[in-house]
């Protein structure tokens, strides 16, 4: 977390993380904190280790706190926040993954699910409309190497560089 | 069959349709694209400090990418979304491996290390890095069914009884 200190001010901060397994249990994190006195348009910042888990920031300046002054984020293990997407055909939101998913072999996804799941898609939500699917991947939002199934609720269509944005997210889950 | 000849049959292939045994009709559709210089290819080796497979190179010469089917989501990767790719798993692939295609979810990687051993193509999903599986194959030879077979899977079920995964996951 980085602090930067509105201009022409001098200010005593503290700044320091939470981190937990849920968005409403975030913990203060022990040895990550830091006190210092700012002068306007210097910054300071902290670090933690990273690890997959939810991440907030808090502050206290010139005596005010401020406990949830970063918002609280998902972290993988990369340090990267997790990605957000909503597809505006079905108006399904990905949620954010379990952080107690193993590791396990693959249910099979083949091109034939993938046909159908597509024409189910474009029956569903576009009026049986063809679309042009190039450039689209079929994102399973518990990914099949974390237990995900073919099931049409665990699925969703979305752009390719969105779903490398959740794929490579899960590789450092 | 050389890759320009194999780059060659896909304007004879398209447009042909084909039943599979469970009954899908699949229009063979595949598109290429204009070839990359020889001159970007090196360029992208040398950034990501990546060996790149002789007739992958002569591929990209030919078509930069290769997309299969109507329904999107199965093709070979061009050149820069390589790179692409591996800014985005920066930190987390073991170097000197890297993907190039994606089918139905599954990516494919080469692992240049092994280049001189001729099985360096494994697939995945690629949000699991730790669970890559041996295709026993040349990428030529690879590129050669996936055109055949107009994109389809053909690993599936994964035999994982008997084929050791491999992991690509940087300890």
């Amino acid at each position: 977390m980085t602090y930067i200190a509105p201009p022409k001010t001098q200010a005593n901060v503290k700044i320091y993380l939470y981190s937990g397994s849920s968005r409403s249990s975030c913990d203060k994190l022990e040895n990550s904190s830091l006190d210092f006195v700012i002068s306007g348009g210097q910054s300071k910042y902290i670090e933690a280790t990273a690890k997959t888990a939810y991440f907030k920031a808090g502050a206290k300046v010139n005596g005010n706190t401020f406990d949830n002054a970063s918002g609280t984020k998902l972290f993988n293990k990369s340090g990267v926040i997790y990605p957000t997407y909503t597809n505006s055909d079905c108006g399904v939101t990905v949620p954010e993954p379990s952080l107690n998913w193993n590791k396990t072999t693959s249910i099979s996804w083949t091109s034939s699910d993938r046909t159908k799941y597509l024409k189910w898609f474009e029956q569903t939500y576009l009026n049986g409309k063809t679309q042009n699917w190039d450039n689209w991947q079929v994102h399973h939002m518990r990914p099949r190497a974390y237990g995900g199934q073919n099931n049409y609720s665990n699925l969703i269509p979305m752009p390719e560089t969105k779903h490398r944005e959740f794929t490579s997210w899960f590789a450092g889950y | 069959m050389d890759i320009k000849s194999l780059m060659a049959c896909i304007d004879i292939l398209n447009g042909n349709h084909e039943i599979f045994s469970d009954g899908e009709v699949l229009g063979r559709c595949y598109r290429k694209y204009p070839g990359a210089g020889a001159a970007e290819i090196e360029r992208i080796s040398q950034k990501n400090q990546i060996v790149f497979a002789e007739d992958l190179k002569r591929f990209w010469m030919e078509s930069n990418g290769l997309t299969f089917q109507s329904f999107g989501g199965t093709r070979f990767f061009s050149v820069e979304e390589v790179s692409d790719c591996l800014s985005a798993l920066e930190g987390l692939l073991v170097k000197g491996v890297y993907p190039i295609a994606i089918f139905d979810d599954d990516t494919i990687l080469i692992d240049g290390n092994r280049l001189g051993s001729g099985q360096y193509l494994f697939f995945g999903d690629i949000s699991c890095l730790e669970l890559f599986y041996p295709l026993d194959c040349s990428f030529g030879f690879f590129l050669e069914r996936m055109i055949q077979l107009a994109g389809c899977k053909y690993w599936e079920p994964v035999p994982d009884a008997y084929v050791k995964p491999v992991s690509f996951l940087q300890d």
